[in-house]
């Protein structure tokens, strides 16, 4: 889950920069850079940890060389002793066998504080990877987080994303139950943009695949409103004469006979 | 919609001027408009060093009918400060305010500077729109002492609620006919609320509250035209407490009488 | 595990028709909910999220040339202000001024970097400067470092006409720091201001404070009852509902803050919570038709022109807040059955209800972002507010206050870290500010009785450079 935070903020940043050429607006391209330089941070702060822990993986190897070292010169020395000695001496043998156990437990202490110290590693490695490769879509993010995150960039008023966000949702996700409120928010996009054609297919879609949709006759009442930017007035009061027609307790149904009573058109 | 409401809501302005002609026939006769920049004497003598401070305030038209509104306008040198009194406030050293008085009112400007204080005065006369209609004060008073006498009783409230209880029905068949009695007072009624709820739901709940007494009022025949409503939501409460006792008392519709 | 179960719920929620199915989901949210809040409370993620992982140490400022009791004095307001400003911005962590070196640092020769990089201070940057004071001309030099690399950050130097604003030229400074440091995620909010309501008497007016509660001052002086100020986006206008003494009706005033003022004409007796949209172009607010039973949410043009009536719903619409971009309104509408959070489009269509967990929800707050609504919300067989923010987009909630008292009218810093609102957990209503995932609670009127804190946008002014 907090893992996914980063992969995503990258994504929106790499679809982002995708989409200036198109039409970036200076807001967005502020806002994208603070991303980038946020995430350029993040990776610096990784691989600061990278680096530190890798140091301190160094010196505790250090330490283990010298301790090996040390004992090996231990050894060596209770093999002296046990040569010039006679075996009667089971005293100082005891105190051989203790400190080889001390030391072997020293051994095994060192060892899990490296196994640890390499999980640590690798999971800092993992992050930084993941920061760097942009994770293919479809991946193991959760429907419900692509969709809200697009849909908070519709609320930024980010409409380049967020449409963007909303075509790669639906090819991505095409059955699931957000398909309807992103179809219907992608035409909304389209509408703020002024590429009102692309608003009318987007609420088409809504209202020909989903026709009992929460969103479907509030999506009639906007593609009149693409219409009537179109200038396609007959099929503007078509959609808003439907709409009154199929769902008229809604409350677009009211919007809409008060702009038909408006243009003058009986009201069924 | 909007047409309707526009009708109606002239119909209550011509009803108001109506009220306010029979009124002001008691009155001494409204003082003739006073032509343009007015006296702008008045100049307290400087105590410091300093240039005097001057001002000047019109009122363009300085004549309206009720409900019309009328621009304030002032000018000031070497003025620090200037406050213009009857509810404006402090104000810019120079400026203009578009005002709509409900009576007519002299408007003084005073100006504070480093030598000393100067003022201006301009009157803004309201006259009513038409000077046709009568209207006894009897009514007005014979109200008036019902409602000081506890006759006209204030109604209580379920928590969160805007409908009628059936001992609210009985207060308000009550009062209906007192109101009847004295067809000529045009009654005030206030919707309150008890402190539990917040601030702004709370204004919109008394206003209901208030609505919904009015609209009771007028099916047992009270002219809609004479009752008026405004809500204080949590503003004004009867009881200070913080218990169930004092909440109900707080969750409440209540009258008063106004010209 | 749990936040996603109420995801789930909630979106069932959304789908399903039937009302008593829908009932019986609304329990079981109103059961888990407040297990709910506590579990998610300390790792809320809350954006911006207050960082406080740069280092920041602020030394004391020190007289330039002649160490005067006026200059004392100065610095010692300088020197807390500039201090307060950068503790509240919530983006640093800033080591007690116990560990700093003794020697004082007038200017950049005096810095020894290695002694800002001991073990027990070990800063990212170093704030420090001088201040002179000379017959009343004030002139403030003030320089930020980055300890790292010894490189100077900002430099500034203020004149000041007036010894009195030295307090304006921290808070100034501030801002510059928090822009500088934060890569531009905050301007710093240290000179918006707070408006609000407060108690005289027996009427209420209209008063502009700091954001820290110094420099009250008074908007209006009518006598009557002045509630629910808004700021317009370029904070040259006040928008607040008025009784006037002796009235029987609400007005709608718009206060120029150079002096004019104006009184929208409205239908009725009832107006209460204007906002301005984002563009300064149009109002929306509550009212009613003259003979109409119920608030309704409308929008107009400033002078009244063009009302609209966007709810169309006989139920009480309340408390409208507009999203950033100005095409959605929050509102609060008791349509079904005890008042909560809604939102719309401003067109009037694709109405959808936000918060379903019953109770009593108010004064909706929309963050400057987008992304959240910070409200208030009196759980069922509870008599206290507290402070909620919820996610737009996942409508996950967040309990920001609890404890003692009623917590309303919460409204956003125009950064979007930070939250101020009123409570009366002291025992008479006070204006508290605090960071916006709850922390750092700061009371900052402390007499009389204060309420509906409206906290200004940004200053119009860039951050000069």
């Amino acid at each position: 889950m907090k893992r996914i935070q980063p992969i995503m903020s990258f994504l929106m940043v790499l679809t982002g920069s995708l989409s200036w050429g198109l039409a970036g607006t200076e807001e967005e391209i502020i806002r994208l850079q603070n991303d980038v330089l946020q995430v350029q941070n993040q990776i610096r702060l990784l691989q600061k940890s990278v680096d530190d822990t890798t140091a301190i993986l160094k010196s505790l190897l250090e330490q283990l060389n010298d301790q090996m070292a040390t004992s090996n010169i231990q050894m060596a020395s209770v093999g002296e002793i046990l040569q010039a000695q006679s075996i009667t001496q089971e005293i100082a043998l005891d105190q051989v066998r203790q400190e080889v156990q001390s030391l072997s437990i020293k051994w095994d202490d060192t060892n899990t504080r490296i196994a640890a110290l390499q999980l640590k590693l690798q999971e800092n490695q993992l992050q930084v990877q993941s920061l760097r490769n942009v994770p293919s879509a479809g991946s193991t993010i959760h429907p419900d987080q692509v969709y809200s995150s697009v849909y908070n960039d519709y609320l930024m008023g980010n409409y380049d994303l967020a449409i963007a966000g909303f075509q790669d949702f639906l090819t991505n996700y095409s059955d699931s139950e957000y398909s309807d409120n992103a179809s219907y928010y992608l035409g909304v996009c389209y509408n703020e943009k002024g590429y009102y054609e692309q608003a009318t297919r987007a609420f088409d879609q809504v209202i020909n695949l989903y026709p009992n949709a929460d969103k479907t006759p509030t999506a009639y009442y906007k593609k009149a409103f693409a219409l009537r930017q179109l200038q396609l007035d007959v099929e503007a009061v078509e959609t808003l004469t439907k709409l009154v027609t199929i769902f008229p307790d809604s409350q677009e149904a009211l919007l809409a006979r008060q702009e038909l009573q408006l243009l003058g058109i009986e009201v069924p | 919609m909007r047409r309707v409401s526009l009708h109606n809501l002239s119909w209550l302005l011509c009803f108001v001027c109506l009220l306010t002609a029979a009124a002001c026939q008691k009155r001494p006769p409204p003082r003739a408009p006073s032509p343009g920049p007015s006296r702008s004497g008045d100049i307290a003598r400087a105590r410091r060093a300093g240039p005097l401070p001057t001002v000047t305030l019109t009122a363009s038209p300085s004549s309206v009918e009720r409900g019309e509104q009328t621009t304030l306008s002032w000018t000031t040198t070497e003025t620090m400060s200037l406050l213009i009194d009857s509810g404006i406030g402090n104000v810019a050293d120079s400026g203009s305010l578009v005002i709509s008085p409900r009576e007519s009112t002299t408007y003084t400007a005073t100006a504070t500077g480093p030598g000393g204080q100067a003022t201006a005065s301009t009157r803004v006369t309201v006259v009513p729109r038409s000077a046709r209609g009568i209207i006894t004060s009897t009514d007005l008073d014979g109200l008036q002492q019902a409602l000081e006498e506890g006759k006209i009783q204030p109604l209580f409230f379920d928590y969160d609620q805007a409908g009628i209880t059936t001992e609210g029905e009985r207060v308000l068949k009550e009062n209906a006919r007192w109101f009847q009695q004295f067809p000529n007072a045009t009654i005030v009624i206030e919707g309150h609320c008890d402190e539990r709820g917040t601030e702004e739901y709370n204004l919109a709940l008394g206003d209901r509250r208030a609505q919904a007494v009015k609209a009771h009022l007028v099916q047992l025949g009270v002219d809609p035209n004479r009752m008026e409503t405004i809500s204080f939501g949590e503003e004004r409460p009867f009881s200070p407490g913080y218990d169930e006792a004092a909440y109900r008392l707080n969750r409440r519709a209540h009258f008063i009488v106004t010209r | 595990m749990k936040e996603e179960n109420r995801g789930r719920l909630t979106k069932e929620a959304k789908k399903k028709k039937d009302t008593r199915m829908t009932g019986k989901i609304l329990v079981l949210c109103f059961i888990c909910l407040p297990s709910l809040l506590k579990a998610q409370t300390p790792d809320v993620v809350i954006y911006p999220r207050p960082r406080e992982d740069t280092k920041l140490a602020v030394a004391d400022f020190v007289a330039r040339t002649s160490d005067t009791s006026e200059v004392r004095a100065a610095l010692r307001i300088f020197d807390r202000v500039l201090w307060d400003d950068l503790e509240f911005s919530a983006f640093f962590e800033m080591p007690s001024k116990s560990f700093y070196p003794l020697k004082p640092l007038r200017s950049p020769t005096d810095v020894r970097f290695d002694n800002w990089k001991i073990p027990t201070l070990d800063v990212d940057f170093l704030i420090f400067g001088n201040l002179q004071v000379d017959s009343g001309l004030a002139v403030v030099e003030a320089y930020l470092y980055d300890v790292r690399t010894r490189e100077q950050v900002l430099g500034k130097r203020y004149n000041i006409s007036d010894e009195a604003l030295i307090q304006r030229v921290a808070h100034e400074f501030a801002d510059q720091v928090v822009f500088q440091l934060s890569a531009g995620t905050s301007r710093g909010v240290a000179r918006a201001q707070i408006a609000y309501s407060s108690l005289k008497g027996q009427g209420k007016e209209i008063y502009v404070m700091d954001y820290d509660g110094a420099n009250q001052r008074t908007i209006t002086a009518n006598g009557g009852l002045n509630k629910f100020p808004e700021w317009s986006s370029d904070n040259s206008k006040l928008a607040f509902i008025t009784h006037l003494p002796r009235s029987n009706r609400w007005e709608l005033w718009i206060q120029d803050l150079d002096g004019g003022r104006r009184v929208v004409p409205l239908p009725s007796s009832y107006v209460a919570s204007p906002a301005f949209s984002p563009d300064g172009k149009q109002m929306a607010f509550s009212t009613r038709e003259v003979n109409g039973t119920d608030a309704g949410i409308y929008i107009s043009n400033l002078d009244g022109g063009r009302l609209k009536n966007l709810s169309n719903h006989s139920a009480i619409d309340s408390s409208p807040t507009w999203s950033p971009t100005g095409r959605q309104i929050a509102f609060i509408s008791d349509r079904s059955g005890s008042p909560q959070l809604w939102v719309m489009d401003t067109d009037g269509s694709n109405v959808q209800q936000l918060v379903r967990e019953g109770g009593h929800c108010d004064s909706p707050n929309w963050s400057p972002d987008g992304r959240f609504i910070t409200y208030s919300w009196q759980p069922r067989g509870q008599w206290n507010h507290q402070i909620y923010v919820i996610e737009v987009a996942t409508e996950r909630i967040f309990q920001l206050t609890s404890g003692l008292g009623s917590s309303e009218n919460p409204h956003w810093s125009p950064d979007g870290r930070h939250i101020a609102f009123q409570s009366s957990r002291t025992g008479s209503k006070q204006i508290f500010v605090m960071n916006a995932d709850g922390k750092n609670l700061k009371q900052i009127t402390a007499y009389g009785s204060n309420d509906s804190p409206a906290w200004a946008g940004y200053p119009v002014t860039e951050p000069q450079e």
